[in-house]
């Protein structure tokens, strides 16, 4: 009989291309911005990116993702989509100075539908339930998936946290951005929750090690159906926080008296 | 209110001098004469609920009473609680907005004067509606939430219903009619330096809900329109032993039920945080996160309404979602209960009638919020719901929060508005009947509801103990009616006698002030500068100016923002939460594959595609013709408008024709619920049509008579905002009906 706690020390994929992926971006963050100088918090971000990326592709949450618990998956992709990009986007130095043959003084008006579009729309996509299932029999899907997840979560983090402070989106747009996306997801998560059809039916079909399924219906009473639920509400109710608290954060710059102002003084 | 933006905002001159000072009150578009007709209208009606809620109270005095029967005492709490709620909490609390809110924030009235007549006209309209059921001999007595089946047609087979529903539509719309202009006002007609950062916590938490309600109201307004075509058209959305699904009600009920409560609780927050600091003689403490913690709190309500629906068993892993939402919900709250503390804490603390309600308020508020935290808890939840202690936690919040916010809002304000003061020894005999009355009749229900006494239950058995905490309850009601009567003796007297008050009788901050008691036409005669949270403390004290010490973010506004466009974009976002609600009813009865099938039966999603294109051309061709009207290009004005009311008529007739074969073939909207949801959802689609066709037509007809010119081209601005929403809900209308994309 396993136990959650042989769950979570014997099932690390230490072939997982995760941890290179890791180590690579680590060895380019270092070489990158060692001259530039970076504060101990970009380091920190820059870490729990790094961290967050092997806990969604080589822990035992992506052994459980892979095909014993929906609700697994879920969190992979909230993983993959909103909180790796996002802390990599904060490790990045911000600068005020407008980038190089930069002449837009407004926020680059493209980058807001699409980076919103892709944000909501890889969510709703990859949870079509071909092509769920395509990601869950093939690993090359599977590859594509994790990476467009992290690209789109990029493209959705860009307008808010892009590096050049100028060019972010002022506080009272961002706020509409993250909340409409914020209702983008909820949506899909009511969806998924309230829904009689299987979102991702290979997750009912059993297969794999049984102790591991024994484990994750019996000892944990995530049944299908359950395991489901939870994994709509997993993209309804914390996801929304992580936007809500984007929103607080860019609200609280809101009432910051830029530097230049006080100096005047 | 597209047809508002045609005229611009210096529609509030009266409309002549001529018109005797009575007649003024009916014809008024004035900020201040409409806010103080919202309050009157509310005090009427808080007498009326008042009374009901006596009734009640002594009804339940005496274990066995027979005083009232159980379907007059149904109806008793029913109107007392839809009153308290649509016809006291909602207009009194926008009254105040609409009095305060330009004043604050130093504009000459709100963005759209006859927008807001027209939003104050609908609540007596709503109230005599709700009211008139009484003399039909079934006023609704379903509870204020109505709970379906309980309000079908089968079990409330009186009209009793029907007028709740079509009240409460119409209150709906007059709410979404306000909370647009004051979201409005606020963005756009803020005084030179009045930053959004500057402006008063009242005007900053009236913002919130606003943003609130036009989210909140269209998703009661679904579920109304949903059971009214349940019970005039014989469908079965709601019905379970037709197919429907009683728990739909619910959803969407508390969809909009749980914003409800902040909606009523933000404004009465803003009116606190006014009265504190001014009685504490200190400014806000923590300004940024009384301001921010009200963002969180208006973003978390929208996601936690199934905290009401405990008791229904949907399941462990939904309940402990929600509670936990629920429970996050504490967090802002209570920041704001420190924050309110804190401008407490070294104040030099003036005890007027204002401050002691506020104290009072944030003491009954606690308590109220504490046995809220119990109820997040689902466990806890299902033992005590729909038991006194539930009657007991929303009284402490909606009583001993909000009504007791609005005391403390009364007192402070009443010297603005009339130019004279309360007495305040009334004032203080006021408080202590209150206070006492108030924790005499609801602290003891707490227990009663430990104890096992259901709510809404007309009589109980001579348990130990109830009726000696029923009495001491009825007790306190009595207290409270004593209280409000010496209220009200105290705003008559003091109406004609009260001592003048002066422009700023409390020396207070904020730019109310800055003018006369009560405020002549036009709000100003000259505005002070603006360059901190409290200007008209900076102009009294300017030792001690706050600009001197903090600095606020300076008002960066260069050119003006259109009006009538952000409306527009507002009442979109209105209708898309109702359309949302709709689509979601159609998904959840046709999710499965057999239902979906008969929709591949009936409908020709080839023949429809075609339409659908021509409509998302007419948007292409709506957004030309405003161009064109920019240029000053008439013909090419009326080119491209005419081929969009073409395109637009063209897709009309297509659905009616459609409409005409399905009804030919025994599809009809009480035929099935594939038939009610489809013809709900394209019918009220095919509404907003026909109603952006008439918009449309009024424009072709100016620019037909050369009425029109370049200026107006930001009108028709926002009437096409309207019509890319209408046709953008058609492409999800489409692909979720014609092409099945969920199912």
């Amino acid at each position: 009989m396993m136990t959650t706690f042989q769950l979570l020390t014997e099932f690390w994929n230490d072939r997982s291309p995760a941890f290179a992926i890791a180590l690579l971006a680590t060895f380019i963050y270092t070489l990158a911005f060692l001259a530039r100088g970076v504060s101990r918090r970009q380091i920190a971000y820059f870490a729990l990116s790094a961290v967050t990326l092997v806990l969604a592709l080589a822990s035992p949450l992506a052994a459980l993702a892979t095909r014993y618990s929906f609700s697994a998956h879920m969190m992979q992709h909230l993983m993959l989509l909103l909180i790796v990009p996002l802390f990599a986007m904060l490790a990045w130095p911000a600068s005020n100075a407008p980038a190089a043959g930069d002449v837009w003084r407004v926020p680059h008006l493209g980058a807001i539908p699409l980076g919103w579009l892709a944000g909501v729309g890889a969510m709703w996509f990859w949870h079509i339930p071909a092509l769920c299932t395509a990601g869950m029999q093939h690993s090359w899907v599977f590859a594509i998936q994790a990476a467009s997840l992290v690209a789109a979560g990029a493209a959705f983090w860009w307008p808010i946290y892009r590096p050049q402070l100028q060019r972010r989106l002022p506080s009272h747009a961002a706020a509409l951005y993250l909340f409409s996306g914020c209702v983008g997801c909820s949506l899909l998560g009511i969806y998924i929750t309230f829904s009689p059809v299987s979102v991702c039916p290979l997750y009912a079909a059993g297969g794999g090690s049984p102790e591991l399924l024994r484990l994750v219906h019996e000892q944990w009473g995530l049944t299908h159906r359950i395991d489901q639920q939870v994994g709509g509400l997993i993209m309804w109710v914390p996801a929304c926080m992580i936007y809500l608290g984007a929103i607080l954060a860019t609200f609280s710059n809101w009432y910051v008296v830029p530097e230049q102002c006080v100096a005047t003084e | 209110m597209t047809v508002q933006s045609i005229a611009p905002a210096d529609a509030a001159e009266r409309d002549g001098a001529s018109t005797s000072k009575l007649l003024s009150w009916f014809s008024s578009v004035d900020h201040k004469q409409i806010g103080i007709l919202y309050i009157c209208t509310a005090l009427v009606f808080l007498l009326v609920a008042g009374l009901e809620a006596v009734v009640i109270r002594v009804q339940l005095a005496v274990p066995y009473n027979t005083l009232v029967g159980p379907r007059l005492f149904n109806q008793l709490f029913t109107m007392h609680g839809t009153t308290m709620v649509f016809l006291v909490g909602m207009p009194i609390l926008t009254g105040f907005a609409n009095y305060f809110v330009p004043l604050m924030i130093g504009a000459r009235d709100v963005s759209f004067p006859r927008l807001n007549a027209f939003a104050y006209w609908l609540v007596p309209f709503g109230g005599i509606l709700l009211h008139y059921s009484f003399l039909t001999g079934s006023a609704p007595n379903a509870g204020w939430f109505n709970y379906a089946p309980l309000s079908e047609r089968a079990y409330s087979s009186l009209q009793g219903v029907d007028y709740w529903l079509i009240a409460l539509l119409v209150l709906g719309i007059g709410s979404v009619s306000s909370a647009i202009n004051l979201i409005v006002t606020i963005v756009i007609c803020r005084a030179p330096g009045m930053s959004i950062q500057r402006v008063p916590l009242f005007v900053w938490m009236m913002l919130i809900t606003s943003f609130l309600i036009i989210l909140a109201i269209p998703a009661l307004n679904s579920a109304l329109v949903l059971l009214l075509i349940d019970r005039t058209l014989g469908s079965s959305f709601f019905e379970p032993s037709r197919g429907g699904n009683s728990l739909l009600w619910q959803h969407y009920f508390w969809i909009f039920g749980h914003p409800e409560v902040y909606i009523l609780a933000l404004p009465a927050f803003g009116m606190i945080s006014e009265v504190i600091p001014v009685f504490s003689r200190k400014p806000i403490y923590g300004y940024e996160l009384v301001a921010g913690s009200t963002l969180a709190i208006g973003i978390l309500s929208m996601g936690v309404w199934a905290h009401h629906m405990f008791a229904v068993g949907l399941g462990a892993a939904y309940d402990v979602f929600f509670a936990v939402g629920s429970l996050l919900i504490a967090i802002p709250t209570g920041l704001k209960v420190f924050n309110w503390t804190a401008t407490l804490w070294g104040g030099s603390i003036q005890l007027t009638t204002s401050m002691c309600f506020s104290i009072a308020f944030l003491i009954q508020f606690v308590i109220g919020g504490l046995t809220g935290v119990m109820f997040a808890v689902a466990p806890i939840d299902w033992q005590l719901t729909d038991t006194y202690f539930v009657v007991a936690h929303f009284h402490y919040v909606l009583f001993g929060g909000t009504i007791f916010a609005l005391f403390a809002g009364g007192f402070y304000w009443f010297s603005k508005m009339t130019g004279r003061m309360l007495n305040e020894r009334l004032g203080k005999i006021t408080f202590w009947l209150m206070v006492i009355g108030f924790n005499l009749t609801f602290f003891v229900q707490h227990f009663l509801g430990l104890m096992g006494m259901p709510r809404r239950t007309y009589t109980y058995g001579d348990h130990p103990g109830w009726f000696a905490l029923n009495a001491i309850s009825t007790a306190g009601a009595f207290f409270m009616a004593a209280g409000v009567l010496v209220f009200l003796w105290n705003v008559i007297t003091s109406l004609y006698f009260g001592p003048i008050a002066g422009d700023n009788p409390w020396d207070a901050f904020t730019l109310e002030w800055a003018t006369t008691s009560p405020p002549l036409e036009g709000n100003f005669r000259e505005l002070p500068p603006i360059r901190s949270r409290r200007p008209v403390w900076d102009v009294n004290h300017p030792e001690l100016a706050d600009w001197k010490v903090q600095r606020t973010p300076e008002d960066h506004r260069t050119q003006p923002r259109s009006a009538a466009k952000l409306a527009s974009a507002c009442f979109i976002v209105s209708e898309a939460m109702f359309f949302l609600l709709l689509v979601s009813a159609y998904v959840v009865f046709n999710r499965t594959t057999d239902a979906g099938s008969s929709a591949s039966h009936v409908l020709e999603a080839g023949r429809t595609g075609f339409f659908t294109i021509l409509l998302l051309a007419s948007s292409v061709t709506c957004w030309r013709a405003e161009r064109a009207l920019r240029r000053g290009d008439r013909s090419g004005f009326l080119r491209w408008l005419g081929t969009t009311l073409a395109f637009g008529g063209i897709f009309l007739v297509n659905q009616a024709m459609e409409y005409a074969g399905l009804l030919h073939r025994g599809v009809t909207i009480n035929s099935s619920l594939f038939g009610s949801t489809f013809f709900t959802v394209t019918g009220f689609h095919g509404l907003h049509v026909l109603a952006g066709l008439v918009v449309l037509a009024i424009f072709f007809t100016l620019g037909w008579r050369r009425l029109l010119s370049g200026r107006q081209s930001d009108a028709l601005g926002a009437v096409a905002y309207y019509w890319h929403f209408v046709d953008v809900v058609w492409v999800v209308v489409f692909s979720v009906i014609y092409l099945r994309v969920l199912t």
